[in-house]
C-alpha cells in the first residue's frame, strides 16, 4: 500500500482518535499529521509490515500521552478543561452534557488511553499493550482499574446496570 | 458487556464522529507546514458545531434503533439536491475573483467539500476551512463559516466568503452554483476530474432495517441471482470499486450471512475509511448490506451506516 493510499484509508480514522484522546480539534490534526510524518520517513518498512495501521496508530498514541506528561494545556481533556483551558474548545459545551464523557477525561491518561484503546479502536489486551509499548498483563490491569475508576466516578444508575454479554478478550 | 462499557463505547463513538474532516494530511504529512492558528469563532458558535453533531451510532440497552444520520434538514424522501452536493466541489469561477488565480499551483488545491455530517471543509489553497451547513431540496443553504482557520497569506481562493454569503444552491449536470440571497451569482464550482457525477447500480443509500432478521429469521434474501459490491470512500462517498459476486457464491453468502449471529468478533466500530455496501439481486426484496460498523446490543444487531445513507428505493 503506498502512502497516499494509506492516507485516504486511514487517515480520518487517525483524526477521529486524535480527537476522541485529546477533545481538541487542533490536536487531533497535530496527532494525526504527527503520526503520518513519522510513518512517511519509514514508510518502506512501515507498508512492509503486518499491520501498518497499527504501527501509525502507535506514534499517534504515544505522542499524546508524551504531550500529556509534558503538562501541556492543549492536551487537557476539553471536560476537564475549565482548569485553565484558554481556547475555546468545539466541543467542550457538549463535553458538559455529557457524564460519561466527563469521566473519562477526569481519568489518568494512561487509563482514559486504555479505554478508549479499548472500546473505541475495539483493540483486544495485546493490541493494547503493543500500542502502549507495555505487558499484555499491564493492559489487563489498566483496564480494570480504568473501568472501576469509571464506574465510580459515574453516576449510579448506569455502574449498576449489567448485561449477560462478556467482556471480550 | 456492562451497560457502563456499552455507554463509554457510544460515547467514544458519538465524540469520534464530531472530529472534523481533514482533507491534505497526506500533503501535510510529507510537506509538514508549520500554521498560525487562529480561533475566529465564539464559544457559542463552535459549541453549535459540536452540538450539531451526527447522532449516536449505537443504542442504548436493548435499544432497536437503526444507526446512522441524516443530513441536516433533509428528510428521507426529500434528499436528491442535498444529496447531489455531497462530496467535493472545485472553484472554476468565483465572482470578483481573479480567474487566472484559478489556475495557480496552489490555488488548484482549493476545494470545498460537503460531507453527510452537515459539515463543510477544504481549503482555500493555503488554509483548511470548514464549518457547518445546512442544505435543503429547495436550493437553500446556510454555512456557518465561523469555524477556526489557519491565516496563511496566499492567493485565498475566497470559498469561505462564497459559502458565508450564499443563501441558495443549484447543481446542473457537474456545475454547483451559489447564489447570494439578493440572488447574485457568487460562483461556480466542478467536480474534480476523475469523480463519478453519477453512481448507477451503485446505491448510495440503505435500509437499515433490511439488516434485522425478518419474519422467516434471514438477514438477506436466501437466493440472489448475485452480488454487487459496492466500495466507496468515506466520507465522499465515492465509488472506489465496483465488483459481482455470481450467484453460486452469492448463495453461499447469503446462506453464510442469515447463519451468522452477529459479526465474527462483534464489533468493527469505528467505521472506516471505506465503506462496502452489498447489494442483494435478483430477491423479492432488494437488500443493501453497508459494510463495517456492526454493534450487537443484547441479541439485537444495530448496524452503523454511512451518514445519509437511509434509504434504497
Amino acid at each position: 500500500m503506498e502512502f497516499d493510499e494509506y492516507v485516504a484509508v486511514r487517515g480520518q480514522q487517525l483524526v477521529r482518535l486524535g480527537y476522541v484522546l485529546s477533545g481538541d480539534h487542533h490536536r487531533a490534526e497535530d496527532l494525526a499529521q504527527h503520526a503520518l510524518m513519522n510513518a512517511y520517513r519509514h514508510w518502506r518498512r512501515v507498508q512492509g509490515m503486518d499491520d501498518p495501521h497499527a504501527y501509525v496508530r502507535r506514534i499517534l498514541v504515544n505522542a499524546h500521552i508524551s504531550a500529556t506528561r509534558r503538562g501541556s494545556s492543549r492536551e487537557t481533556p476539553v471536560a476537564v478543561a475549565a482548569s485553565g483551558h484558554s481556547e475555546p474548545d468545539p466541543a467542550s459545551a457538549l463535553a458538559e452534557h455529557d457524564a460519561m464523557w466527563r469521566a473519562l477525561a477526569a481519568l489518568p491518561p494512561r487509563e482514559r488511553t486504555v479505554l478508549i484503546l479499548r472500546y473505541y479502536e475495539d483493540l483486544d489486551h495485546a493490541s493494547i499493550a503493543a500500542a502502549l509499548g507495555i505487558k499484555e498483563s499491564t493492559a489487563r490491569a489498566t483496564l480494570h482499574r480504568a473501568l472501576a475508576s469509571l464506574r465510580a466516578a459515574h453516576d449510579p444508575p448506569v455502574a449498576k446496570g449489567t448485561s449477560s454479554e462478556h467482556d471480550r478478550p | 458487556m456492562t451497560d457502563l462499557e456499552r455507554e463509554l463505547r457510544a460515547t467514544l463513538l458519538e465524540a469520534g464522529q464530531q472530529a472534523l474532516f481533514v482533507d491534505d494530511l497526506a500533503t501535510r504529512a510529507v510537506r509538514p507546514i508549520r500554521r498560525r492558528r487562529t480561533w475566529l469563532a465564539s464559544s457559542l458558535a463552535v459549541a453549535t458545531v459540536a452540538a450539531a453533531g451526527v447522532a449516536v451510532a449505537v443504542t442504548g440497552p436493548g435499544g432497536n434503533e437503526n444507526a446512522g444520520v441524516s443530513t441536516p434538514s433533509t428528510s428521507e424522501t426529500t434528499q436528491t439536491l442535498t444529496r447531489a452536493l455531497i462530496g467535493t466541489w472545485r472553484p472554476v469561477d468565483i465572482v470578483g475573483f481573479d480567474r487566472s488565480k484559478l489556475s495557480l499551483a496552489h490555488s488548484t488545491r482549493a476545494a470545498v467539500t460537503f460531507d453527510t455530517n452537515g459539515k463543510w471543509g477544504g481549503t482555500d489553497g493555503c488554509n483548511g476551512i470548514g464549518g457547518t451547513y445546512r442544505a435543503s431540496d429547495d436550493g437553500t443553504i446556510t454555512a456557518d463559516t465561523s469555524g477556526a482557520v489557519t491565516l496563511m497569506g496566499c492567493d485565498n481562493v475566497p470559498n469561505r466568503g462564497v459559502l458565508h454569503k450564499a443563501a441558495r444552491f443549484t447543481i446542473d449536470g457537474r456545475a454547483l452554483t451559489f447564489y447570494a440571497a439578493d440572488g447574485r451569482r457568487l460562483g461556480t464550482y466542478e467536480r474534480p476530474t476523475g469523480t463519478p457525477s453519477i453512481i448507477t447500480e451503485c446505491p448510495r443509500e440503505v435500509v437499515p432495517e433490511a439488516f434485522g432478521a425478518g419474519p422467516d429469521g434471514a438477514f438477506v434474501p436466501p437466493n440472489p441471482t448475485d452480488v454487487l459490491v459496492c466500495r466507496y470512500e468515506f466520507p465522499d462517498l465515492r465509488l472506489t470499486e465496483r465488483r459481482v459476486i455470481p450467484r453460486t457464491e452469492a448463495v453461499k453468502l447469503a446462506a453464510e450471512l442469515n447463519r451468522a449471529e452477529g459479526p465474527p468478533r462483534g464489533y468493527k466500530c469505528p467505521a472506516p475509511a471505506l465503506w462496502e455496501a452489498w447489494v442483494f439481486r435478483g430477491a423479492s426484496q432488494v437488500v443493501v448490506k453497508a459494510g463495517w460498523c456492526n454493534v450487537v446490543v443484547g441479541q439485537t444487531r444495530n448496524v452503523k451506516t454511512p451518514p445519509g445513507w437511509l434509504r434504497y428505493p
